[in-house]
């Protein structure tokens, strides 16, 4: 600074009080944020003699001196003068950034207001991904070709849409791969989904199947994500087993109850009966819905059977049970 | 202090009092010489603002008991409420008022019943929730029974008819009655969910109104004024309205009803140290179940009593949400959008058919129990330690965790009205729900990889058939197709089973075993009985209104 500027403001400071400001945050801006979204904070500044610094610019300085995000002070109360909720763009880059809060000097007539700067720093991180993977049916019979449906979504909300699932078996090798589909999933944000056919293995048990995605060529950096899922894998059917679900007493059909034969599903039909293909054995039989109850039983099968399960309409719970006690019980 | 109500030679000591307390510093010092303490100055010096014989703190159901009682033999009544209106958690009850005894009403359906078998029920040695009651106050209780029912029907309480039927002979079926709705809509404050205890207050306020008692609403108590800190009669009590402190004088006794304690987390935690912050209560919003009386007595000297009955693990001091996704979600209660508290309230809940729709996981996104138990075993597996250094007591939330088929089999609106965003989240992932849970009792994030982990593990086994972690019977379906949801399903706590210590007249009792002269208590703020809600609440209120209303005056 020359000595002229320097007499200058000198003559300034003679002339004019001069207040310092301090410069803080409202609303810090999260530690973390996705790279290349949104930085959101609120700042306040104040001056120790209670100044009004409503409509003052507050600038967000990257260390290159660039501007990257600006706001006004708008409120003042209790000597605060704050801005409203502003945002500007996280580096596209992985890594820890820091910029200046700027509250840049200001003259009035008879005042005038010092620079305040308050550093910040966040970390940008890779965007998170993650996985769902659904329809998946079971038993399935080995060697039987199904469908599934997997989706992969970014913690940003990034369009994931042309990227690929791989399914890999128990040692890691890929079985199938599908690309992710243009429309997101409904009542999800950015869940982009694919269906994924597959082929069951060729022997009996309990098999497991993972998924991997690991996104490239997008813009911004995507961590990788992973999810398993599993089903049973049968010998193929050779019998037919109908079970006929009715209401104890009434005889009535009852509609929508699970059937479980061991690991065999099937869910009763309007005339209460629920069809399961499979092979011989004998199996654990139990039929189940909410607010009935039948007790479990064993069924061989060696042939084409039908059986009927009588279930019993389950009383309501007494909403009093907690606090009424029965005498005639010993706890 | 002795333990006449009346205080020793209380008109020679007035006297003396007003010739030097207004002295200042020598009066005090004057006082203190002539063996009073200056806090005794103080409260014989306040300036009452109101006066009447009885002061009753709470205008829920013990409050309007002893009100209405009082008022029978004659004694002028003040009612002081915090809340905007009457009723506390009797205006938010089912209405199912436990009387019996050989009643009228038992009498006319011929129902046997007596006061020797209400003791007898209510002193078993072979349950908890007897084992630990005070046989003098059962004793007593059971006597007034039948003319505490008499004395409703003699306030204008209507009953629908004869005793409900309940589940099979229990103790308090065969004398459990239920109370008409409340007519008039606007003055319920839960309707469509068959409050019937609306009725019982409504009616027990029509009459304390008849009968010329004042009710103070939003008048909050802050202090209980006795003669000196630990002896001496209870003069009166401090209130504040609009932030304006009034005294109110009570010449013959102060009553506290201002209900359970389970709404403050220092005070439940006297019984229980595992209840943090987290767990909410029933019948909030409408009532706070404050723990005022047993905070504000026990700062006046007195005891509390038979707190073994708080944790005997019988009754329904904890129980499994009915409705998630919104911070309150007790039971039969659901705080539907026209009550005048859905405001506080924000969200009506998801209620629950079938636990099997759902998992339940605990902060840290891990299953911890069989999900269709709703036992005490259950309520202790959502309060255990689950790993965070930082939060050692209480279970942190509990969450239910359920997808998108999940909600058409339950049919639910997973949206506001619905759920409360701050009790509720969803997700088009596992880890994205984990990590949308914003809530103000999570204090750290569900970590989403173990949420994940533990859908995945919980799916195999209802492929499998078999839950080999916690049993749940014939686990019924996967947790698969997004969305995904996570709602607050954390215990809720109900009620305060015990409280402080009282004779049979419902006199508070202080810690060396002495009556506090001019103090009573009844309803869920005292001790010695654990029977759930109305018929304790009216017995003892009406005992306490008896006995305040029929001394004489203090002067």
């Amino acid at each position: 600074m020359s000595d002229n500027i320097e007499r200058a403001d000198e003559e300034a400071r003679r002339a004019r009080a001069l207040h310092p400001t301090t410069v803080a945050l409202s609303r810090p801006p999260a530690a973390e944020v996705d790279a290349g979204t949104e930085i959101v904070l609120k700042v306040k500044v104040s001056c120790p003699h209670g100044c009004d610094l409503r409509d003052r610019v507050i600038d967000i300085i990257a260390p290159d001196g660039v501007v990257v995000g600006t706001s006004r002070l708008v409120e003042f109360v209790d000597n605060f003068n704050e801005t409203t909720e502003f945002a500007f763009t996280a580096p596209e880059e992985v890594g820890e950034y820091s910029w200046n809060v700027l509250f840049a000097k200001h003259h009035d007539e008879d005042v005038v207001h010092e620079e305040g700067v308050l550093p910040i720093t966040v970390r940008t991180l890779a965007h998170v991904t993650s996985l769902a993977v659904w329809s998946v049916a079971s038993p399935i019979a080995i060697d039987h070709p199904f469908r599934i449906q997997v989706g992969a979504t970014c913690s940003a909300g990034c369009n994931l849409s042309g990227k690929e699932i791989h399914i890999l078996d128990e040692t890691g090798a890929s079985v199938a791969h599908a690309t992710l589909g243009a429309t997101p999933w409904e009542g999800t944000r950015a869940l982009y989904w694919t269906d994924v056919d597959l082929v069951a293995p060729a022997k009996e048990g309990s098999t497991s199947r993972s998924i991997t995605f690991a996104p490239t060529e997008l813009r911004l950096p995507h961590g990788n994500a992973s999810a398993r899922f599993g089903f049973e894998t049968v010998k193929p059917p050779r019998y037919s087993v109908a079970v006929k679900v009715v209401q104890r007493d009434a005889g009535t059909p009852i509609e929508d109850a699970q059937i479980r034969l061991g690991v065999y599903f099937a869910y009763s039909d309007s005339n209460g009966v629920a069809k399961v293909a499979m092979p011989e054995g004998t199996y654990s039989l139990d039929v189940l819905k909410t607010g009935y109850e039948a007790p479990s039983r064993v069924l061989d099968v060696s042939d084409d059977v039908t059986v009927e399960v009588e279930v019993a309409v389950v009383p309501p719970e007494n909403p009093d049970a907690y606090w009424l006690f029965d005498p005639t019980k010993r706890t | 202090m002795n333990s006449n109500p009346k205080g020793p030679n209380p008109v020679s000591r007035r006297r003396f009092l007003k010739t030097t307390v207004a002295n200042g510093t020598a009066g005090i010092a004057a006082v203190a010489a002539a063996g009073l303490h200056p806090k005794e100055a103080e409260a014989a010096d306040i300036k009452w603002d109101r006066t009447a014989d009885v002061v009753v703190i709470g205008a829920g159901v013990s409050g309007l008991a002893c009100a209405c009682a009082a008022s029978d033999t004659g004694a002028s009544v003040i009612m002081i409420e915090e809340n905007f209106d009457i009723g506390g958690r009797g205006i938010m009850s089912g209405g199912s008022i436990q009387l019996g005894g050989g009643h009228s009403l038992q009498k006319k359906y011929g129902t046997v019943d007596s006061a020797d078998m209400i003791f007898a029920d209510w002193t078993r040695h072979d349950h908890p929730a007897s084992r630990y009651s005070d046989r003098d106050i059962v004793r007593k209780f059971a006597d007034e029974n039948a003319a505490t029912f008499e004395f409703l029907l003699a306030h204008g309480v209507q009953f629908t008819g004869r005793e409900e039927s309940g589940s099979g002979a229990t103790t308090n079926a065969g004398r459990t009655y239920q109370t008409v709705e409340w007519h008039i809509p606007s003055q319920l404050v839960a309707p469509h969910r068959g409050r019937n205890g609306s009725g019982l207050v409504r009616r027990l306020e029509e009459s304390a109104r008849k009968a010329g008692v004042q009710i103070l609403l939003k008048h909050s108590m802050t202090k209980i004024v006795r003669e000196n800190p630990s002896a001496g009669r209870v003069l009166g009590i401090t209130a504040r309205n609009n932030g304006k402190d009034i005294n109110v004088r009570a010449r013959k006794g102060v009553f506290v009803g201002t209900g359970g304690n389970c709404g403050n987390v220092n005070f439940r935690r006297t019984f229980d140290p595992r209840l943090t912050e987290e767990y909410q209560q029933a019948c909030a919003p409408y009532a706070r179940q404050s723990g005022d009386a047993e905070v504000m007595a026990m700062a006046i000297g007195a005891s509390l009593w038979a707190t073994a009955l708080q944790t005997s693990e019988s009754g329904a001091a904890i129980t499994k949400t009915a409705h998630i996704g919104c911070q309150w979600g007790y039971g039969q209660l659901v705080i539907e959008t026209d009550s005048p508290v859905f405001h506080l309230a924000r969200a009506t809940g998801l209620t629950v058919a079938s636990w099997q729709d759902v998992i339940m996981v605990n902060q840290t996104g891990k299953r911890f129990w069989n999900e269709l138990d709703g036992s005490y075993n259950f309520i202790a597996a959502a309060m255990a330690y689950n790993g965070d250094p930082n939060k050692l007591n209480g279970g942190g939330p509990i969450w239910a965790i359920f997808d998108s088929d999940a909600v058409v089999r339950e049919r639910w609106n997973p949206k506001p009205p619905n759920v409360d965003p701050l009790y509720f989240a969803s997700g088009a992932t596992l880890k994205e729900l984990a990590a949308n849970i914003n809530n103000p009792y999570q204090k750290r994030p569900m970590p989403g990889a173990v949420l994940q982990e533990t859908v995945e593990r919980y799916n195999s086994f209802v492929t499998s058939g078999v839950d080999s972690d916690f049993k749940k019977p014939k686990p019924m379906f996967k947790i698969e197709k997004p969305p995904f949801y996570a709602a607050w399903a954390t215990p809720i706590l109900h009620d305060s089973l015990t409280g402080l210590r009282v004779n049979t007249d419902q006199q508070v009792i202080d810690i060396f075993g002495k009556v506090i002269p001019g103090l009573y208590t009844g309803g869920e703020s005292m001790g010695g009985l654990a029977q759930h809600g109305l018929g304790r609440d009216l017995v003892s209120g009406r005992l306490a209104g008896l006995h305040a209303g029929r001394l004489p005056s203090s002067t």
